[in-house]
């Protein structure tokens, strides 16, 4: 051991020593004095999601474990409503319906302990590897489907996702995982935390992922003179990831970097077809510091400082010819958010964010022979104001009420909501619920173009608006059942799609015209003897629009989910099943689909480490997901039969 | 100069945090000072009278076997609650079990269970203590939350009177609401 190990480990042990000192003076304490402790660490920051009136379904870090679940859009997609379709470039995330082309998760936020992750340039929630997280980082993924645009703006229409990461206090200890999977992948990460006084601590996590990739067959390309149809080895991955949070006292300090390269096997924009060169690269930085404070007895105030920066580059190879995007967004920001309690039965939430973005560059050129097509370079702010009082009218009666003004160089918005909670019985919740909310575009939708060859610019879209009106019923039967629905009505304005302009074959951006959507979803979770949990939904959902039909938007979906023990071997078993119905792509129909993924989990954790065996997609069949307009596939299979061993070590 | 105001904004921030200290009092770690809270609540409540044999009988504080608590109120470990030992138990989601609880501590976490929690404990003497501002209307009889950087506590007094049990007017007159 080394001498600076063993100072390290004193310095543990006293620091241990005198809490429990603390905590035996906290017991003597008479209640009116332990009252007017001010509460410290990681606690203090509050989750903001859990203040959103809405349907949240959580994710825990025991599910991510007994599912394996590998990025969030496969959390995700384990929840009612959402689905996620995957170009082998990004995963693109669907909610209740809606996954437009063009739409690169613009209307889903999400955040990391509160904090938003959404880059400003695309507007992007990156929930493939290409993440700003890393799985074995999350303590719990909260998922609230509907607007929530109230409190946080203008990419949170259709839902909000906020993954709450371990924090020193949780971990205190380290464990290392490797896994090995098909397709020749490999993932090694390695998460450390520490409990440090009076509640705070320090987390530390790495995690490095390559996956090579199989061959994939498309139809589309076996052709005399193209080839034979195969992307042989084009589909290879590579992420790396680090995570660094620290708890002290009434500040926090925390800050994450990503990296990514994919191949792109699918020579979307008209590449050449299984040629090396295609890929593209994400990398996304963040770090902010918060600090909590006690203003007066009812009054609590919380600032954030934020700084952020998302680089994209994409490689595209013609026939003589590398062409080359660069897109950088840089940021920073100031959040502030006030508390106040002093009213009886309210809680009323005041925040203000500003937010800086220095950078909002796009350029797309010619590496080779060099030519420029398209450069772009913003600067510009945004400024929001936000109100949400929270009034427990009586034990059975409460309503919320939010509304968020937002200034941002494509317009300005007015997002309000409310919403009305009723508890007839403790067991039963009814929610009614109203919601706006507005989408500037970003200056990607406005501005990209690559020299008007395959896209084109389009400076005049106008907001997108979207009302919302939601009932949810919620029924806890008994300890062991609980029954759960919603029935949702959407009204879309202007929704901004990408579309091919008939007169020039480009593709852009264009408002569309008032479009109405309405479904309903139903979720039963039943826990049977002997830890066995089951967990069923079904959603049913319907878009109308006078213009075609919409694309990839199932009209029903159903998951089913079991977990449970497997007798005394001490290991889990989950199975996980999810079906879709036929979604009309860009070109194609696509027909419905149903996968089922089991995975068995050795739960101890002994000396020797605890392991886990997932196969995924038990059928072997290679589904099919609809393709996007720039692609000349008609759709898009997925993997088949997927195998992945993983063992990991606390200690 | 929107640049110079907010640099202006944080240093007023930054002066306030580091010359306020005297506004806060004396800090705690939010889990114990919780578990402490807890284990005070439990004095100023009456369970009905029980038996002889249960006299002596340790006092049961449950929480939920499927819960996040790595280290649950270790503090508690060993401690007596009016002569009685305390027994901190773990248990499972059915209403066998959590009806052989005299109080039952559900964390924000926990949310989700809390109302068939407290159907499945329905005028049995079981006190529910649980985390979060909507607690109250789920069924809880105490429900514990932070306001202003401090531990408050919120009665459910009609949950409690269902469940049997009496509150102590010391603790009414503390609590920052009671629910009816």
């Amino acid at each position: 051991m080394s001498p600076w190990l063993k100072r390290g480990t004193a310095g543990v042990a006293l620091a241990l020593a005198a809490a429990t000192a603390a905590a035996a003076d906290l017991l003597d304490m008479p209640l009116e004095s332990l009252l007017q402790y001010e509460v410290e660490g990681a606690s203090r920051f509050v989750q903001p999601l859990t203040e959103a009136p809405s349907a949240v379904a959580v994710v825990s870090a025991e599910d991510i474990r007994r599912y394996g679940y590998r990025n969030l859009g496969e959390a995700l997609q384990s929840l009612r409503g959402v689905y996620v379709t995957d170009q082998r470039d990004y995963s693109y995330i669907g909610i209740r319906g809606f996954s437009r082309p063009g739409d690169y998760n613009a209307r889903m936020l999400l955040l990391a302990d509160g904090v938003r992750r959404n880059d400003p340039l695309y507007d992007t929630a990156q929930i493939g590897h290409d993440a700003p997280l890393d799985m074995d980082w999350i303590k719990q993924l909260e998922f609230a489907p509907g607007p929530a645009s109230a409190l946080y703006g203008a990419n949170a229409i259709f839902g909000v996702a906020n993954a709450v990461l371990w924090s020193g206090a949780d971990l205190d200890g380290s464990r290392v995982t490797a896994e090995l999977g098909s397709g020749d992948a490999a993932r090694l990460s390695w998460l450390a935390g520490r409990r440090g006084a009076e509640g705070g601590g320090w987390v530390l996590g790495i995690a490095a992922y390559r996956r090579g990739g199989a061959d994939i067959y498309y139809p589309e390309f076996d052709a005399p003179g193209v080839g034979d149809g195969w992307a042989r080895g084009r589909d290879g991955e590579r992420t790396l990831k680090g995570f660094a949070k620290l708890d002290r006292g009434n500040w926090r300090f925390d800050a994450s970097f990503s990296a990514r390269r994919k191949n792109v096997p699918t020579a979307d924009y008209g590449t050449l077809f299984d040629t090396p060169g295609n890929f593209y690269h994400d990398q996304y930085a963040y770090a902010g510091i918060s600090h909590s404070q006690t203003l007066a007895p009812d009054w609590t105030g919380k600032l954030h400082l934020r700084a952020g920066r998302y680089d994209f580059a994409g490689e595209y190879v013609y026939a003589g010819l590398l062409n080359r995007d660069e897109t950088l967004a840089t940021w920073w920001g100031l959040d502030y958010l006030l508390t106040y309690t002093g009213r009886k039965n309210h809680k009323l939430l005041i925040g203000a964010e500003a937010q800086r973005n220095v950078h909002l560059d796009q350029r797309n050129f010619d590496v080779e022979p060099a030519a420029g097509h398209f450069a772009d370079a913003r600067s510009g702010n945004a400024v929001s104001l936000f109100v949400q009082d929270e009034w427990r009218i009586d034990r059975r009666w409460m309503t919320n009420l939010g509304l968020r003004a937002d200034r941002v160089a494509g317009g300005r918005a007015l997002s309000p909501r409310a919403a009305l909670i009723f508890h007839p019985l403790p067991e039963v919740a009814l929610k009614l619920m109203h919601g706006r909310a507005c989408r500037p575009p970003n200056s990607y939708e406005r501005y990209y173009n690559d020299g008007n060859v395959v896209q084109k610019a389009n400076p005049d879209l106008q907001p997108e608006r979207i009302a919302t009106d939601e009932l949810t019923a919620d029924y806890a039967l008994s300890p062991r059942l609980r029954l759960a629905g919603s029935y949702y009505h959407y009204r879309m304005d202007n929704l901004i799609e990408q579309v091919t302009d008939p007169a020039d074959g480009l593709a852009v951006f264009v408002n569309r015209p008032t479009l109405h959507a309405h479904g309903v979803e139903l979720e039963a979770e039943s826990l049977l003897g002997d830890g066995l949990r089951i967990r069923g939904s079904l959603a049913r959902q319907r878009v109308q629009q006078d213009f075609g039909t919409a694309v990839n938007s199932p009209q029903w979906m159903g998951k089913l989910h079991v977990d449970g023990p497997l007798g005394q071997t001490g290991w889990t078993l989950a199975f996980a099943w999810r079906s879709l119905g036929a979604r009309e792509g860009a070109a194609a129909r696509v027909p419905g689909q149903a996968v089922a993924n089991l995975v068995a989990t050795r739960m101890r954790r002994g000396e020797a480490g605890a392991w886990s065996v997932g196969l995924y997609n038990l059928s072997g069949k290679r589904h099919l997901d609809p393709a996007a307009g720039s692609l000349t596939q008609l759709a898009l299979p997925q993997d088949g039969r997927q195998l992945r061993a993983t063992w990991s070590l606390a200690y | 100069m929107r640049r110079r105001s907010l640099r202006l904004l944080l240093g007023v921030w930054l002066a306030a945090a580091l010359a306020l200290p005297g506004a806060a009092q004396e800090a705690a770690d939010a889990p114990r000072l919780r578990d402490a809270v807890i284990f005070k609540l439990l004095l100023f409540v009456d369970w009905p009278a029980a038996g002889a044999h249960e006299a002596a009988a340790p006092f049961r504080l449950c929480v939920l076997d499927d819960g996040g608590h790595g280290v649950a109120m270790a503090d508690l470990a060993g401690r007596h609650l009016r002569e009685r030992p305390l027994a901190l138990l773990r248990v499972a989601r059915d209403a066998g079990s959590l009806r052989k609880c005299h109080a039952i501590f559900l964390d924000a976490g926990e949310q989700r269970h809390l109302a068939a929690v407290a159907a499945a404990t329905r005028e049995a003497p079981v006190l529910i203590i649980a985390e979060g501002d909507q607690a109250i209307q789920q069924g809880a009889a105490i429900a514990l939350s932070t306001a202003g950087g401090r531990i408050v506590f919120d009665i459910n007094l009609a949950a409690a009177r269902a469940a049997n049990l009496a509150i102590s007017s010391k603790l009414l007159r503390v609590a920052r609401s009671v629910f009816e």
